[in-house]
């Protein structure tokens, strides 16, 4: 199993998972998801295939597991369902769905967070200058 | 055909053991020994090192830092490379509790005599305080939160020369500024004659004519920024005299499994701790520095004997900070883009060793870390984020993130209700992110082969030519940052091994 074959084919089923997880990314194109996908991915090309044939097997439950209650998969849900769903998924009382949650929200996070542009957004500019780049950045902002 | 090579000692491992060992056997060379050093990993040049989290995870870190327990409720993070975890450590020098040290009654064991060889190693590596202009707010706060409600927090001595404060020791430092053994003993030994060898794994160990016999595989990559081995790529038997284990909690046990002494030395692998850790986060108003200057000053552990655990200050990167934050959706992504206002607080538990806490190995002979999170060290962790919650609101956070709270985001009106809104059973395993650095145990020191693996000085019991040097000595957890208690006892197990090859 190649790097790109374990949520890149995926992208339909977690793209509104995704957008459950990180309200942002919901106005993602397919296109614009595929390198959130890759830095995931990437990261699980280390892994055992099995766990990556588990990981797709616990994307496609969670596509359908709301149908039992809503007579809708997860992509047809509108957003506070979704989170409805998966919040009750990250509390219920069976260990190894939470662990799968859990699993899948931290790779999904990983693709999202890891991004240096997203980082920078966020405002966490680290630079190996330390404290003399922090000072100079500081003072070119006053200085503006 | 297998290439080999017979030396008189072999240390595996280039971490804060195996470097103290190939430190204190160096002059052996001069006297006509052979001394090697077997390292998995690769060299890293800081020069090379960019500050991006993911890329600098992968290169330092085996699993991407997050090997998992086998129930998956718990990440262990450990550096594969030259120097080992000294590569992504803090560097924080502690000097190890005479309460803990006494408590492992081992014979020939005095607590003094292990502080002078803590201090020796702090003052090889540099360890120092910084001064208080260069402690960033993320910091201060802690302080100022603790010194509010009455507590002490204790400045951490680090390990640094030239510091600029850049504060990504976690992914290595860029400026090569951390002293760890890659900077440090490694290259001292080197100088003496002591050969090192990189992107050897060892995959074997047995018993054989006058010592031990290893096999070990040598790849020739291609590696990360160029980095290559000291021999040509392929297999390789190595014929050692004296054998020392210093590949960590996790591979030194691996190792000795792997071997088939386990029939013979039932603890092998057993009594494993590891300081399980989450993060807190808290939210102030305005900015704060916090990803700039050193990431980690101070320690609060005046309820690590009654209560079990210890908090000290931190700061992760965002995708580390995402995923410690317990949850999703709008408020998770609310506080992940106040990252410039969060102060964040570190909660370690001090676990019990137990016998079925344990290292083991599945068919392949890879390691199974059979690790659950006990009811103890759960309400340790809990007690812990109830107390990081009052310093965060005494430092004037606006706002606390508690892992183990429902909802989880507590606000400032709230502080008086933490007992009710920081709960053990709202802390659910899978659910929180727990993860550990400090892996301990697993071949623990002792005087019976019924419940240890070694004797005081880390020969393994029956065992006269093979030595354990690193964390998986420790019969119980230390109850602080391990690497300078680590040193200490591979420096007094280097002593035993010159006593043997000096025979």
């Amino acid at each position: 199993m190649s790097n790109q074959e374990v949520l890149g084919p995926l992208a339909r089923q977690i793209q509104p998972v995704l957008a459950t997880f990180i309200p942002a990314t919901a106005r993602l194109t397919l296109a614009e998801l595929a390198p959130v996908l890759a830095r995931v991915d990437e990261r699980l090309a280390q892994e055992p295939p099995e766990l990556q044939r588990q990981l797709q097997l616990f994307v496609r439950i969670l596509w359908w597991l709301p149908l039992f209650t809503t007579l809708r998969t997860m992509g047809s849900l509108r957003p506070e369902q979704r989170l409805k769903v998966l919040n009750w998924l990250q509390d219920c009382p069976v260990t190894k769905l939470r662990l799968g949650l859990w699993g899948l929200r931290t790779l999904l996070f990983l693709g999202w967070y890891g991004d240096p542009a997203v980082q920078e957004k966020l405002g966490y500019r680290p630079n190996v200058g330390g404290w003399d780049a922090w000072n100079a950045a500081q003072a070119q902002k006053r200085g503006q | 055909m297998d290439r080999a090579i017979h030396t008189d000692v072999v240390i595996i491992g280039s971490g804060a053991s195996g470097g103290a060992v190939a430190s204190v056997l160096a002059p052996l060379v001069a006297a006509g020994k052979r001394v090697i050093v077997l390292e998995k990993g690769g060299r890293i040049d800081p020069k090379q090192l960019t500050g991006a989290e993911l890329e600098s995870a992968a290169l330092h870190y085996a699993f991407g830092g997050a090997h998992p327990t086998e129930d998956s409720t718990v990440t262990l993070a450990y550096a594969e490379g030259l120097g080992g975890s000294t590569l992504v450590y803090t560097g924080t020098s502690m000097t190890p509790p005479e309460r803990v040290i006494t408590g492992w009654k081992l014979p020939g064991l005095d607590y003094d005599d292990l502080v002078k060889r803590t201090e020796k190693y702090a003052a090889q590596n540099g360890a120092t305080f910084i001064e208080e202009s260069l402690i960033n707010e993320n910091n201060q706060l802690f302080k100022k939160g603790c010194e509010k409600l009455g507590y002490h927090a204790r400045q951490f001595p680090i390990n640094i020369r030239g510091c600029k404060g850049s504060s990504l020791c976690n992914l290595g430092c860029p400026n090569g500024a951390k002293q760890g053994t890659a900077q440090v003993q490694i290259p001292a030994a080197m100088k003496q004659g002591v050969e090192v060898v990189t992107h050897a794994e060892v995959t074997a160990l047995r018993t054989g004519g006058r010592g031990g016999i290893l096999d070990v595989v040598v790849d020739g990559g291609p590696h990360t920024h160029g980095s290559v081995s000291d021999w040509p790529a392929g297999k390789y038997v190595v014929h050692a005299h004296t054998v020392v284990m210093a590949a960590g909690a996790i591979y030194t046990p691996t190792l000795l499994m792997r071997s088939g002494l386990v029939a013979d030395l039932p603890a092998i692998g057993r009594f494993w701790t590891c300081h399980p850790a989450h993060i807190l986060a808290g939210e102030h108003d305005k900015p704060i520095t916090n990803f700039v200057g050193f990431p980690k000053s101070y320690v609060w552990e005046e309820r690590v004997e009654t209560e079990r655990y210890v908090l000290e200050s931190c700061m992760y990167m965002p995708f580390i900070t995402a995923k410690n934050l317990t949850g999703f959706g709008p408020d998770h992504e609310r506080l992940m883009a106040a990252y410039d206002r969060l102060q964040m607080i570190l909660v370690l538990a001090c676990d019990d060793a137990l016998p079925d806490q344990r290292v083991t190995i599945d068919q392949d002979g890879k390691p199974v870390i059979q690790y659950k999170l006990m009811p103890k060290t759960i309400e340790a962790m809990v007690r812990g984020t109830r107390a990081a919650a009052e310093i965060f609101f005494a430092a004037g956070a606006s706002a606390v993130h508690a892992p183990s709270a429902r909802p989880t985001l507590i606000e400032r009106t709230e502080n008086a209700d933490l007992n009710t809104r920081i709960r053990t059973e709202l802390f659910k395993p899978g659910t929180i992110s727990v993860s550990a650095a400090h892996l301990m145990g697993g071949c623990r020191m002792g005087v019976s082969k019924a419940d240890s693996v070694t004797t005081p000085l880390g020969q393994v019991h029956g065992h006269d030519w093979l030595y354990v040097a690193d964390a998986s000595l420790f019969p119980t957890a230390l109850e602080i940052n391990p690497y300078l208690t680590i040193m200490a006892l591979a420096d007094r197990v280097a002593e035993a091994v010159a006593d043997r090859e000096g025979q």
